[in-house]
C-alpha cells in the first residue's frame, strides 16, 4: 500500500459548499424540487465515485456543473413523457407584447442601449437579479429557455426531447426572451440611468 | 407601408434569429431595417446581451 492520502474525504469537503449552488441551477432548469435534489445527489455521487477524473484543469465548480448539466440532460430525456408542458399558460403574453408597439408598428418606448456587458457581468448582484427574472418565467417557458441558454442545446434537440413542434419551441423562446428583457430593464437597467444614456 | 418592415415585425424576427436560421430574404430584410433603426438595433443588442449573461450564469 502506498501512503498517498485518499483523495475522497478532501473532495467531499470541497463539494459540500457547492451543493446549494448546484441545487439552485437544477431547480431553475427542472422546476421540480425533488428532481432537482435527485439530480444533484447523482452528480455529487458521480464526482465522488471517480475522484481521479477531476484533473484540476478547470475549477472544481466548473467541473461539477459540467457533470450536473449532463445528468440534467439525461433526466430530461428519461422523463419527457412525465413532464406536462403547459404551453398555453402564457397565451396572454403576445397581447402584452403588442402593447409595446403603436398602431403603426413602432416601439412606444424604444429599447435603450444596455451598454457594454463586460463590467456588469462581473457583478454578483446582476446575477441575483437575473436569477429572479429566470425564476419568474412561467415553468414551461423557463424550462425551454434554460435548455437553450444554459444547457446550450439546439432548438431542434429541445423540441425533440420535449416532443413539441419547432414553431411552439420558437414561440416559447420568444416569450422567454421578451419577459427577461422586460424584467432586466425594470429591475436592473431601470435603476442605472448612466447605462441607458449611453447610445 | 414601410418597405423595410415595422419594428413590431422586425423585433420578433430578431428574437427568433437567436433560435433559428432565418431565410436569406428575411435576414436581408432584418439587416436593412437595422441599418436605419436604432430601436431595433438596441433590441438586438439586448438579445445578445442576455445570451452573454446566460453563458456566464454558472460562474455566479
Amino acid at each position: 500500500m502506498t501512503n498517498r492520502p485518499h483523495p475522497e474525504p478532501d473532495l467531499a469537503t470541497q463539494l459540500a459548499p457547492l451543493r446549494p449552488h448546484l441545487l439552485r441551477f437544477a431547480r431553475l432548469q427542472l422546476r421540480n424540487d425533488s428532481w432537482a435534489e435527485d439530480v444533484v445527489s447523482e452528480t455529487v455521487l458521480a464526482v465522488l465515485e471517480k475522484p481521479g477524473a477531476f484533473g484540476g484543469q478547470s475549477s472544481l465548480k466548473t467541473y461539477v456543473i459540467g457533470i450536473l448539466k449532463h445528468k440534467i440532460i439525461d433526466q430530461l430525456r428519461s422523463s419527457n413523457r412525465d413532464v406536462h408542458l403547459e404551453t398555453r399558460e402564457d397565451e396572454g403574453d403576445d397581447q402584452a407584447f403588442d402593447k409595446l408597439f403603436s398602431t403603426d408598428g413602432h416601439f412606444r418606448d424604444a429599447p435603450p442601449n444596455w451598454g457594454d456587458p463586460q463590467a456588469t457581468l462581473e457583478r454578483q448582484e446582476f446575477f441575483e437579479i437575473l436569477q429572479v427574472c429566470v425564476e419568474r418565467l412561467p415553468a414551461a417557458v423557463g424550462r425551454v429557455f434554460m435548455m437553450r441558454e444554459w444547457l446550450e442545446l439546439d432548438t431542434e434537440e429541445i423540441c425533440k426531447e420535449l416532443a413539441i413542434t419547432t414553431s411552439n419551441c420558437w414561440v416559447m423562446l420568444y416569450r422567454a426572451r421578451m419577459r427577461l428583457r422586460e424584467c432586466l430593464q425594470l429591475n436592473w437597467f431601470g435603476e442605472r440611468p448612466e447605462a441607458m444614456a449611453r447610445r | 407601408m414601410n418597405p423595410l418592415g415595422s419594428c413590431k415585425d422586425m423585433h420578433r424576427l430578431v428574437a427568433e434569429s437567436m433560435d433559428r436560421r432565418l431565410s436569406l430574404v428575411l435576414r436581408l430584410r432584418v439587416r436593412a431595417h437595422l441599418m436605419f433603426c436604432d430601436a431595433c438595433t438596441n433590441f438586438k443588442l439586448q438579445m445578445e446581451w442576455i445570451r452573454k449573461a446566460m453563458r456566464r450564469f454558472d460562474e455566479h
